[in-house]
């Protein structure tokens, strides 16, 4: 009993370690995009106040931003609301920023979500077959072809499939999340509308990553069949089936999910260049065009928010990790 | 016989090429550098008004066509440098620095040169227009030295506006006048004001300006290839300094370095860079430096595990007891066993700076709209994409092959430090 108390003890410690850490990225990064956008050029405030306007209004506006006193005492405001939850009110919309980015979010979720599945589907079959087939045309051509959709921008592929699917075939709709009649549709009609949108910037995140986990996959499982572990249960007459799936897959799962983490985090951070392709209303653009605007709260909250998600993603797939070998607690939560 | 080709075979072809394509352009550029040398002593203040990027760029592109065939004949650099096999990706890496170092032999199109927007805008690959050039009433030159070297400057540099010269698609003669459209407008010369009238074919197209696609890709690779090793020379200054004082520094320091470089490898790097440059504005030497500093981390983690573990082997150990100076150790010990896995690194990195490169020229945040860059001619062909697939089509695909050619070097760069790894 106290061994197993003494275990729970370790892995609170270091699960508590783990928060405190990543605590302390998050206050870094927001620090550091509070330091960024207040030493950068440009006043927010001069979009709202024409030279007309008296001196007592400018300075009215001025404090209606909060930017009426000093850095430090605005840092210090600021760090107190984000301990309490409050991120601020958007200087360019006039609400509450997390208001703005709930709008905004669920674009980003859905894509960062089917895209990263997609990928590890996609990548974990084709290595399958890629396997199955070894050095056989099949492989070669995935292998090869994997190598070109790796080190193919986004935008480049963004763009051919919009030419060849909705340029010459005209199936898909190139742009935009929803169609401008989308109120009016039947509720099979509404999935259908935002499957058909989604669809090619879905292709378009999830080729290049699914290369990748492609390239994973198969690297990983093929060192694992080497393995003699492998050569001794087959030995023993364990039937393939039992030692792919128990034995030669956990095996090979490690470097997968690593990079699935980060894959996954960069995914929910908003990808920018898909987002300004398709014109999808993401996470993305929403930063960039905050940014612009000098929208300060907003940029912030949408800095903390992607951190946030980049830490949560790195988490969750490290516990999974953690779940299939237990050997690397130490290793990974610390 | 493909297999015997070597490196070195294809830039003499290169050479050859350019040389008998250019010669009347070399000896003027010869005859310019003869001039300005002659001006820089004898009137200096002429030559410093007249000196600007184009005149350099002109009279460097003369020198290295100089160079490169004392190089290949010279039998060390040639060992060194060229004696290696010829494939798809290390040729295109070479035609590569060759638009890097001398565009200007490649193309005698300046890559802002609208040639009239009415007529040879969004004319697809291997169409042909006419370059009517008019009779130039300048006065003759009194042969002074600087008339001289204002008409060789002429003939050398490229123009980005010209007004003695038409580009039309038809033309027709009517009783000695030469008539031809533009847009709308109807126009007719008299025959004797016409100094001549050439055909030529446009290889990859025009663009919306009636900008020529070709030398905008040709100018567009050297803004790449410059942004490249820039930004790759920041990351390896930062990343090796870093790593050294981590390796060999007090461990606070270390252990401080190291959270800090986990902080950038967790966190998108894009992200910060679209950041920084959106917020203190984007041109040519803050894109460089952005990048340079977003990819330091893995040349640090390299430098810094590497040095770390030298630091315990025996030989090195040894060494420094014979009483090797830290000098001697560094340069004898240390630099030969990381130079492989950053070098390897740095290939990679290259690649990395390029396709970052052209994903912010594409959303508007690159070098500005001063230099052509791949990213921008993509971004701009995405509204003409029902008619002009093109302007999106040539840049993306010279953009894949470069990324392709050097993950492709950088593979096989690995490979040939170790043989073990397949």
């Amino acid at each position: 009993m106290e061994i197993v108390n003494s275990m729970l003890n370790e892995k609170l410690k270091l699960i508590l370690k783990r928060l405190l850490s990543s605590v302390l990225v998050l206050f870094l990064i927001v620090t550091m995009v509070f330091i960024l956008i207040r030493i950068s050029p440009g006043d927010p405030t001069q979009k709202y106040i024409s030279p007309k306007l008296s001196p007592e209004l400018a300075e009215q506006v001025r404090k209606s931003f909060n930017l009426d006193q000093s850095i430090q005492v605005q840092y210090i405001n600021f760090l107190k609301n984000i301990a309490s939850g409050d991120l601020g009110i958007s200087y360019e919309y006039r609400m509450p920023v997390l208001k703005v980015i709930s709008e905004f979010l669920p674009v980003t979720l859905m894509l960062a979500f089917l895209s990263i599945t997609l990928q590890l589907f996609l990548g974990y079959f084709s290595a399958l077959l890629a396997i199955k087939r070894k050095n056989q045309f099949a492989d070669k051509l995935l292998r090869k072809s994997s190598i070109v959709l790796y080190v193919m921008p986004g935008f480049v592929l963004g763009l051919i499939l919009i030419f060849i699917f909705s340029v010459q075939l005209d199936l898909l709709p190139s742009n935009g999340f929803k169609s401008y009649y989308f109120d009016e549709l039947t509720f099979f009609g509404k999935i259908k509308d935002i499957v058909s949108h989604l669809l090619l910037p879905l292709l378009t995140l999830s080729l290049p990553g699914a290369a990748l986990f492609f390239n994973y996959f198969r690297d990983g499982i093929e060192v694992a069949m080497q393995k003699d572990f492998v050569l001794y249960l087959k030995a023993n007459g364990v039937s393939d089936k039992i030692i792919f799936r128990k034995h030669i897959l956990p095996n090979s799962l490690k470097p997968v999910l690593s990079v699935a983490g980060i894959e996954l985090g960069f995914l929910l951070s908003g990808t920018l260049v898909t987002e300004v392709i398709f014109s999808l209303p993401g996470m993305g653009r929403l930063m960039v065009a905050s940014i612009f605007n000098r929208d300060f709260p907003l940029v912030i909250a949408c800095a903390f928010i992607s951190a946030m998600f980049i830490i949560l993603s790195n988490f969750i797939f490290d516990l999974i990790k953690v779940k299939i070998d237990k050997r690397i607690w130490n290793e990974i939560l610390s | 016989m493909v297999k015997k080709l070597k490196i070195w075979h294809l830039v003499l072809a290169l050479w050859i090429f350019l040389v008998l394509q250019r010669y009347e352009l070399l000896f003027q550029s010869l005859q310019l550098f003869w001039l300005s040398a002659q001006l820089f002593f004898t009137d200096y203040d002429f030559i410093s008004s007249h000196f600007n990027f184009q005149l350099v760029d002109s009279i460097l592109a003369l020198l290295i066509m100089i160079a490169i065939p004392i190089a290949l004949l010279l039998p060390k650099p040639r060992k060194k440098l060229f004696d290696y096999r010829l494939n798809v990706s290390n040729g295109f890496i070479v035609f590569l620095l060759f638009c890097f170092l001398v565009p200007t032999l490649f193309t005698r199109q300046h890559p802002d040169f609208q040639q009239n927007i009415g007529e040879i805008k969004l004319l697809p690959p291997l169409s042909t227009k006419y370059q009517i050039e008019l009779v130039s009433n300048d006065k003759s030159s009194d042969g002074s030295l600087r008339e001289n070297f204002l008409a060789v400057k002429e003939k050398v540099i490229l123009k980005e506006f010209d007004e003695n010269k038409f580009f039309v698609r038809k033309y027709s003669w009517k009783d000695n006048r030469l008539t031809f459209t533009q847009g709308i407008n109807k126009f007719s010369l008299p025959a004797d004001s016409i100094k001549s009238i050439r055909s030529e074919a446009i290889f990859l197209g025009t663009d919306e300006f009636g900008r020529d696609i070709f030398s905008r890709l040709i100018f567009g690779a050297r803004i790449s290839v410059f942004i490249g090793f820039m930004s790759v020379i920041i990351s390896l200054i930062l990343g090796l300094t870093l790593g050294f004082i981590a390796a060999t520094g007090n461990s606070i320091l270390s252990a401080m370095l190291n959270r800090l470089t986990d902080l950038f490898l967790s966190f998108p790097s894009i992200f910060l860079v679209i950041l920084i440059l959106a917020l203190f504005g984007n041109n040519l030497i803050s894109v460089i430096i952005v990048l340079g500093f977003s990819g330091w981390m893995s040349l640090y983690k390299i430098v810094s595990g590497e040095v770390a573990s030298i630091k315990r082997k025996d030989y090195f150990i040894s060494s420094k007891k014979i009483g090797l100076s830290s000098t001697e150790l560094l340069l004898k010990e240390v630099i030969p066993v990381i130079m492989i896995p950053v070098t390897v690194n740095l290939v990679f990195q290259f690649s990395n700076v390029i396709l970052a490169e052209s994903a912010l020229s594409f959303l508007g945040l690159g070098a500005g709209n001063q230099y052509p860059s791949w990213g921008s001619m993509i971004e701009k062909g995405q509204e003409y994409i029902n008619s002009a697939w093109w302007m999106i089509f040539i840049p993306g695909l010279v953009l894949v092959l470069t990324l392709l050619s050097i993950h492709n070097i950088a593979k096989e760069l690995n490979k040939f430090f170790n043989p073990k790894i397949s």
